[in-house]
């Protein structure tokens, strides 16, 4: 169905932007398509930053459709993006995940979750081990600069910072990268 | 004992073959399940729905607005109508039934604006009643008489108008009436 409804929407235009299919979905002109279309591009972001900041699977698919949602609900209402739409997701993913983690603490566990990832790799299972010994706001500035591959003037709209504040974080979580023994090879290699 | 690591360009500058680990780490958690997908995909359909069926063109939306402001000012406007004017007022039963016919000349109260009763001679403007209504349109005849505005064969003013007995007809006359009529009022209500 996903792929009959993109199909339909790319026979609008080759590649549309972001921003057009807002503006389809506002229009109610194949707004399923364009939704849809919004939805494939932007999934993955959307759950990996619901998983790291959930910490469950619940949370984190909650947090994913409730942005989704609000995203469909603010592109009704004639969206216009000032940047790229992963840094009007990113707050809104993090909020409800953050949100679910908090419902899930004050709530009686149900049973252990799965684990989001398995069977990575030493040199994979070394990586994230070191990120994920980074403090919160460094971790934050190295995901989106260096996985979502955001640049520095988008991650600080998507953080709301300033974009020194992201350069000054980028290196100091680059250092404390390069300290860890873990990921020394990395950087003996350069 | 030297360091033997080679300098990096950037302190901020993260290893490309790191760079490319780290997407490669995180990649997975990108997954969604096909349960999500269904589950977005369904609640935005079931949103776009709910829009499209109270959608409603915008001459639709300006009409309706419009006759709804219609109604309102209809509405308000009959309330004032309806509490500017008693309606149990009865009729001015104790002035004499002769007293009245002749003391407006009809194209006086036509000049006026008045259109004169024919049923009961005290109902001056016709409208099936004899109250306060009445009385002011005898106190609009009086002024214009007594400002000479009214043409000398329609200013037939007699003496009957003198309701109170003191020999003229004038605005104590449309006093009286007033008078009357609101003391029939108190009885009835």
């Amino acid at each position: 169905m996903l792929g009959r409804v993109v199909g339909r929407l790319a026979a609008l235009s080759p590649e549309p932007t972001d921003q057009e299919l807002l503006d389809a979905i506002a229009r109610a002109d194949d707004g399923e398509g364009a939704f849809a279309a919004l939805y494939e591009r932007h999934k993955t972001f959307a759950m990996r930053v619901g998983r790291r900041f959930a910490g469950d699977e619940a949370g984190a698919a909650d947090a994913v459709q409730e942005a989704f949602l609000a995203l469909m609900r603010k592109a009704r209402r004639g969206m216009r993006l000032r940047g790229k739409l992963t840094t009007w997701l990113y707050p809104v993913v993090r909020n409800h995940a953050a949100r679910a983690r908090e419902r899930r603490r004050l709530a009686p566990p149900v049973g252990d979750e799965p684990a989001a990832v398995a069977d990575e790799g030493d040199d994979l299972a070394s990586v994230r081990g070191a990120v994920d010994a980074l403090d919160e706001s460094a971790r934050e500035v190295v995901m989106l600069r260096v996985v979502e591959g955001l640049s520095v003037a988008e991650t600080a709209a998507a953080l709301g910072i300033a974009e020194g504040t992201v350069k000054s974080r980028l290196h100091a979580a680059v250092r404390t990268l390069r300290a860890d023994p873990r990921l020394r090879a990395y950087f003996d290699a350069g | 004992m030297t360091d033997r690591r080679p300098p990096i360009r950037d302190e901020g500058e993260i290893p490309d073959r790191l760079a490319e680990d780290l997407r490669r780490a995180y990649a997975p958690m990108g997954r969604t399940s096909n349960r999500l997908d269904r589950a977005v995909l369904d609640a935005a359909n079931a949103e776009l729905g709910r829009a499209h069926r109270l959608a409603f063109p915008r001459w639709a939306v300006g009409g309706a607005l419009a006759a709804a402001a219609a109604l309102v000012l209809g509405v308000g406007l009959w309330g004032m109508r309806s509490a500017g004017r008693p309606k149990a007022l009865p009729p001015v039963a104790q002035a004499p039934a002769s007293a009245l016919p002749e003391l407006l000349d009809r194209e006086a109260l036509a000049d006026a604006g008045i259109a004169a009763a024919e049923a009961d001679p005290a109902d001056l403007n016709g409208d099936g009643r004899t109250d306060i209504l009445d009385a002011l349109i005898l106190a609009r005849a009086v002024e214009q008489r007594a400002d000479g505005r009214t043409r000398a064969r329609t200013a037939t003013i007699t003496a009957e108008l003198d309701l109170n007995g003191d020999g003229a007809s004038d605005a104590a006359d449309v006093e009286a009436l007033a008078a009357r009529i609101v003391a029939l009022g108190r009885v009835a209500g």
